[in-house]
């Protein structure tokens, strides 16, 4: 069903006092409302790195004292957040964009398996990240 | 092309030793930790005995003037490639130009002295009685039979057809078996020939209190400080074949425990043997530290070889699943 | 008198036969380790004073079988004559190239005269190679001369050194450390990485030393 232009109309909407437009014709409706900025998600969703496979979650590399990411800190796009180590192998966790890291959702040496939430990110908008 | 941008000393190309050549005199050198220089080789694909660059003064920067897979394994330097960091143990890849810079070694988890700059492909340089390690005395093997000094350019050899990623890495070894005594770093020792000669004394000593690697301690041989060891009548010995590991007391009674670079055979009395599996333990104690060594017979030190080539094993099978499960075999 | 058979770790086994040192028994060292040399434990056999050195391609599970293998291959070894070149090396003995030349004197009570006369006399014959690339291990020193290892070892010894420890007597091949009392100075290239064989002389040849000149 063609939909006449929204993101247009919404458009010239922003700055007038209307908070709720209908329009219904013969080939459907549409309903436009302006909602408080409150109830409004306009930070993008969170990102959930998890898990590719069994191991152990390393939140540090064996050899160091210093964590590699923790809440609050700011990743490029494939930076190591942590580790998973099976047997003496290490493989990386990487960020999947840039982003700052939300929080770590499993503690150092926690075996996990295939799909574990690992890390929550917050993904660095485009005007953020540049 | 490798370039040496620091002044350096002591950086040395070596593999894992020469042998063969002892009825000439030639001593098997190699890697002071042959454990880290093999996981590094591992990790690129390389044959296990590849040559690699040996670092003990710290910093030590150098330039990779064309693209190359590489690993820094032995001790953590806080390594940067264009000064981002790179993980210690770990596969990474240098573009045409980039800068790579290892700090002093942070000692966090593990105390360790010397680093390991492994190249996928090997350090290609030629190789002299069968080996790529650098004898130092007599100056052959290595590259020109010396140290390497600022300037100085290194060719790479041709990676094997096992690499095709990098980006994963490996759990240091001494992590995986931590060998203490009273908390003191440890080795184990096997008797050797004169261990009989000395006093009840000096062998409580030997086994009982910690060493000091003193600062005239290096490739050639660790002189350590403690009780004085005295035999129970005086010594004069012929000359002998010696190996690396091999724990001599001259008069003044302080040990000697010769290293990589020791000279195959000597005269002074001998008391024990660092187990050959150890070797690489002791290799990377720092200067200053302590060492303690702890009795072992034949069967332990079997099974200590057995274990660290368990590891090698293991760690070669991993890395291979690995590059299969990435798809890119 | 039995010889002794000790161990080096899991890396190598050190056969020590009986007596005094002798080139007689030098002759029998060399056959026993043409034979061990092909046994398949052994990598390498290697020949010292009297002695040899197996070192171990791969060690083997239980050592008594390897020991009494050994024993009985000593028993049944005749001496092996290998029959070399006489080699002549010119040194300058005493001062700057002899910087331990006192303490031979300390100990021996000779004079440098006495100590030179008795160094130049005899046919050295190579009992085997080791220490460092190139180095000959030399029988047939004059006990004495004979001068005790130095209590701490020089850290670095140039090469061409003349020297005596216990009672021995060689020349470093190349700068390095030793333990020995440095008595004199040669110029002569042992060792060439780049020939085949690398060393110059091998067990069976004959050196012998001359005074070129002597520094006071």
């Amino acid at each position: 069903m063609p939909f006449l232009n929204v993101d247009q109309i919404s458009e010239w909407l922003d700055g007038t006092g209307i908070t709720l437009l209908e329009l219904h014709g013969p080939m459907g409706s549409i309903r436009l409302e302006d909602r408080p900025a409150a109830d409004a998600p306009k930070a993008p969703a969170d990102i959930i790195v998890t898990s590719s496979g069994t191991g152990t979650f390393r939140d540090r590399h064996p050899l160091s004292a210093a964590v590699l990411v923790a809440p609050g800190m700011t990743v490029a796009e494939c930076q190591i957040i942590g580790l998973l180590q099976i047997g003496a192998l290490l493989t990386p966790v990487l960020a999947p964009c840039a982003a700052t890291v939300a929080g770590l959702l499993v503690a150092e040496g926690e075996i996990v398996g295939f799909g574990t939430k690992l890390i929550a990110l917050h993904p660095l908008t485009s005007q953020a990240a540049s | 092309m490798i370039e040496i941008l620091s002044q350096t000393a002591l950086a040395t190309v070596q593999d894992l030793g020469r042998h063969g050549a002892l009825g000439f005199g030639v001593g098997t050198s190699g890697a002071m930790d042959e454990m880290a220089l093999s996981a590094g080789n591992l990790l690129l694909g390389n044959n296990e005995a590849d040559a690699a660059i040996e670092i003990q003064v710290f910093p030590f920067t150098l330039r990779f003037r064309q693209a190359c897979a590489f690993a820094v394994t032995g001790a953590d330097c806080a390594a940067t490639l264009d000064e981002r960091p790179v993980l210690p143990w770990w596969s990474c890849q240098a573009a045409a130009g980039q800068t790579l810079r290892l700090g002093v070694p942070v000692a966090a988890a593990w105390k360790a002295s010397r680093a390991y700059l492994c190249v996928a492909g090997g350090i290609d340089v030629p190789a002299v009685l069968g080996s790529r390690s650098t004898q130092l005395r007599g100056a052959f093997g290595g590259h020109q039979g010396r140290a390497l000094q600022q300037g100085d350019v290194l060719a790479v050899g041709v990676p094997g057809e096992g690499l095709r990623m990098t980006g994963f890495g490996l759990q240091p070894p001494a992590l995986v078996d931590r060998m203490q005594q009273d908390g003191v770093p440890a080795v184990r020792v096997m008797p050797a020939a004169e261990y009989g000669c000395y006093t009840e004394a000096s062998l409580a000593a030997f086994w009982g209190e910690p060493w000091k690697i003193t600062p005239q301690s290096d490739r050639y041989g660790y002189r350590l400080a403690g009780p004085a060891l005295s035999p129970i009548a005086p010594l004069e010995l012929r000359s002998h074949g010696i190996v690396p590991g091999v724990i001599q007391v001259p008069p003044g009674g302080q040990p000697i425990v010769q290293m990589r670079d020791a000279q195959p055979s000597g005269g002074y009395p001998k008391i024990g043997t660092v187990i050959a599996a150890d070797l690489w333990r002791l290799g990377q104690a720092p200067i200053g530290s302590l060492i303690r060594f702890m009795r072992c017979d034949w069967d332990e030190a079997l099974a200590a070889n057995a274990r660290n080539r368990a590891y090698l094993d293991e760690a070669l099978r991993l890395i291979g699943l690995h590059r299969l499960q990435s798809g890119r075999g | 008198m039995t010889p002794t058979v000790s161990l080096l770790g899991t890396t190598a086994l050190l056969f020590e036969a009986p007596g005094e040192t002798s080139l007689a028994t030098q002759q029998r060292i060399w056959s026993l380790a043409r034979e061990t040399q092909s046994w398949p434990e052994v990598a390498e056999a290697v020949p010292g004073m009297n002695n040899l050195m197996l070192a171990f391609s791969q060690p083997p599970k239980e050592c008594d079988g390897l020991t009494a293998r050994l024993l009985a291959a000593w028993q049944a070894a005749e001496p092996l004559a290998l029959a070399g070149r006489l080699v002549e090396l010119p040194v300058t003995y005493g001062g700057e190239a002899g910087p331990h030349i006192a303490d031979v004197i300390a100990h021996t009570a000779l004079d440098l005269d006495e100590i030179i006369a008795r160094h130049t006399a005899p046919d050295y014959p190579v009992y085997a190679i080791g220490s460092h690339p190139g180095y000959c291990y030399l029988g047939g020193m004059d006990p004495q001369i004979a001068t005790p290892r130095r209590k701490t070892p020089v850290l670095r010894l140039p090469g061409g050194a003349v020297s005596i420890g216990g009672p021995q007597t060689g020349v470093s091949a190349s700068a390095g450390p030793s333990g020995w009392n440095t008595i004199g100075s040669t110029t002569m290239r042992f060792f060439d990485p780049a020939q085949s064989p690398p060393c110059l002389l091998r067990p069976g040849d004959t050196i012998r030393f001359r005074a070129a000149k002597v520094i006071r």
